[in-house]
């Protein structure tokens, strides 16, 4: 691995700890899952697996997230994945140089 | 009696029963699971904020807001890079568990797998950790995981397991799909359903004449025999059209939510120990809420406020005065209608001021109730001409789960400016979410014009969706349901409060009734005694 991956590679580790320990990462979840719940995200989701589930005889569920995985991720509204993303930046902004 | 096959569990799990390593996965499992409410709480909880507990992938050390753990040997991992399945496959370890949902994962079938002890012990622990971390203590009765005991067994022995859902189509009987449509989310209602099936108000046994409460226990006793083919409610409309003749009897179109209403109230009318006050019977203690309105004065900022019960919730599709043409959702009109409104300034004298000004008034949800319904106003009235009436056709989407924290009264408050002087808000937590979390499970749709137009309904039983169109009962899809242009939809509590047992009053009174009956009797009995003894003493 080049050097330069392994350095962010070991800054995202640290601040995703960081995230972790001071609870931030919980809320900032909470507040996506909230948001795409309410955008019909989840349902859409949800409704997708299932019927892909039952048109399959059975699909091994690492199968299934692998095939669903690129649609799901492609389909999060845009003005969510602003909020969120903002939301983020602003507490990595407040957490350098402290 | 239909034969109904249980899903097959996981047969490497069901290996393990009555083995002492499953014995020793289930009290991991409880771990892991406590673990996870107890950091959630403490995240979500704003006056203990500390560092929480982080572990790590034993693999790539990355640090885990969702940890997998195995419930052989507590070896936690990643599922991401799935360090966790090379754990399980090196360590000849078969199952693990997600801290989050709870999920339990078989390496052998690579899949996510069901087991009733398990399931049984994620719920205990949760409802026990939701109670713990509940502010208002001491209202509730704490949970008790139900075990058969002595008699339960018994009659267990002998008990044959019957399928528990029941569909059948209703008939039209000369444009009824408006009762058809509103059937059909009783016939889905938990609450509603275990009452009726449970013999509380048996229709043999009432004496009473043209009884709702006996209409519903026949339709609850026809739809759940386990016979096919549509139903004709004929019984049913015909009580409705007795009980309520100036609006709804007759052929002409009917409003599905008028209909609801009317039904609810002679259900409640026929119940055995109906109240006026913080009724007991079962459209009460199934539907009723409490809705608290606030009124501010802007002159001397003194609150009003009164609370009034409510069996559902009517709201506004569009905002008053805007353009159609916006992204109409649940939330978003549950939203405006807890916003603060002006009112009109001679609408409102403030009590302490005394003097007419302009007052905000707001309303919040003070007591949610265990089925919550809405209603979309879809047909609007502007004047008293019928002609003049129109229907709102725009889309409004409503998620099949629905937090209702941000509406209620605590929460509106905690986010309203504080009161005038006294200081910074009151800004308490109002408790773990699972208080307020609902699953949608009937939605009853208009499809056509306001004056030529048909209904149907959508429930849902356990994970699966039927469309009911009278008479044409047909498998659907969560997708469709959500997609369908929907009048009314109805949503029941995840978690139910309990309180303790107590026999109720009107029970009490028959009982007491009951023993005075007997002590008659038995005085009867040896007055007569007295009498033949008296009169054999004089032969």
């Amino acid at each position: 691995m080049p050097r330069k991956d392994a350095g962010k590679d070991a800054l995202y580790a640290a601040i995703s700890r960081r995230m972790i320990e001071s609870g931030e990462w919980e809320r900032i979840s909470d507040l996506l899952l909230k948001r795409l719940n309410e955008a019909g995200w989840v349902d859409q989701v949800h409704h997708e697996s299932k019927e892909t589930a039952r048109r399959a005889d059975s699909t091994p569920v690492r199968q299934l997230l692998e095939q669903l995985k690129p649609h799901a991720e492609s389909t999060v509204p845009p003005a969510v994945r602003q909020e969120v993303l903002a939301v983020i930046r602003q507490y990595l902004d407040s957490q350098i140089e402290r | 009696m239909a034969d109904f096959a249980l899903p097959q569990g996981c047969p490497h799990l069901a290996d393990l029963d009555g083995e002492e390593e499953k014995e020793s996965m289930l009290k991991r499992y409880r771990t892991v699971v406590s673990w996870h409410l107890a950091r959630r709480h403490a995240a979500a909880h704003p006056a203990k904020r500390r560092k929480l507990a982080a572990p790590a992938c034993a693999a790539c050390q990355i640090t885990l807001s969702r940890p997998f753990v195995c419930l052989q040997c507590f070896h936690t991992a990643c599922w991401r890079e799935a360090h966790i399945h090379d754990h399980l496959r090196d360590a000849g370890h078969s199952f693990c568990a997600d801290s989050k949902s709870g999920a339990i994962y078989c390496l052998d079938c690579d899949d996510f797998v069901y087991d009733t002890s398990f399931t049984n012990v994620l719920y205990e622990t949760s409802v026990t950790a939701s109670e713990r971390f509940t502010s208002v203590k001491g209202r509730k009765e704490p949970y008790k995981a139900w075990r058969p005991e002595g008699k339960d067994n018994t009659a267990l022995e002998g008990a044959v397991a019957l399928p528990c859902q029941g569909r059948r189509g209703l008939l039209n009987l000369g444009q009824t799909c408006f009762l058809n449509a509103i059937l059909q989310s009783f016939l889905a209602n938990p609450l509603l359903r275990n009452y009726f099936l449970s013999d509380r108000h048996n229709d043999k046994l009432c004496a009473a004449k043209d009884c709702m409460s006996c209409e519903m226990d026949r339709l609850f006793t026809e739809v759940y025999s386990g016979k096919g083919g549509p139903l004709g409610p004929i019984s049913f409309l015909s009580t409705t059209w007795k009980a309520s003749p100036a609006e709804l009897s007759g052929y002409a179109q009917q409003d599905a939510h008028e209909f609801f209403i009317a039904a609810l109230n002679q259900i409640h009318a026929t119940s055995k120990g109906k109240t006026a006050a913080s009724c007991i019977c079962i459209v009460h203690t199934t539907f009723d809420g409490l809705l608290q309105s606030d009124v501010r004065c802007e002159r001397c900022g003194n609150v009003t406020s009164t609370t009034d019960p409510m069996l559902d919730i009517s709201l506004e599709i569009e905002p008053k005065g805007a353009a159609a043409a916006h992204d109409a959702t649940l939330a978003a009109c549950l939203r405006r209608y807890t916003q603060p409104e002006k009112l009109a300034l001679n609408d409102y004298t403030c009590g302490k001021c005394g003097k007419a000004s302009h007052a905000s008034k707001r309303l919040s949800i003070r007591k949610l109730p265990p089925v919550l319904s809405f209603q979309f106003k879809r047909f609007e009235h502007p004047t008293a001409d019928k002609s003049s009436a129109r229907k709102v056709e725009a889309p409004v989407r409503f998620p099949a789960s629905l937090n209702m924290v941000e509406f209620t009264t605590q929460a509106v408050k905690a986010g309203a400016p504080a009161p005038k002087g006294k200081g910074a808000p009151d800004v308490s937590y109002p408790g773990p979410d699972s208080l307020y979390e609902y699953d949608l499970f009937a939605v009853v749709c208009h499809e056509g014009s306001i004056d030529n137009g048909h209904y149907l309904c959508y429930t849902r039983h356990q994970d699966e969706w039927y469309r009911y169109d009278d008479d044409k009962v047909t498998h659907s899809t969560l997708g469709a349901c959500l997609g369908a242009q929907a009048y009314m939809c109805f949503y029941v509590k995840r978690h139910l409060d309990y309180k303790p047992y107590s026999t109720p009053s009107y029970v009490k009174a028959r009982e007491a009734e009951a023993v005075k009956e007997k002590e008659r009797e038995r005085e009867k009995a040896a007055r007569m005694r007295e009498v033949e003894d008296a009169l054999l003493d004089t032969l």
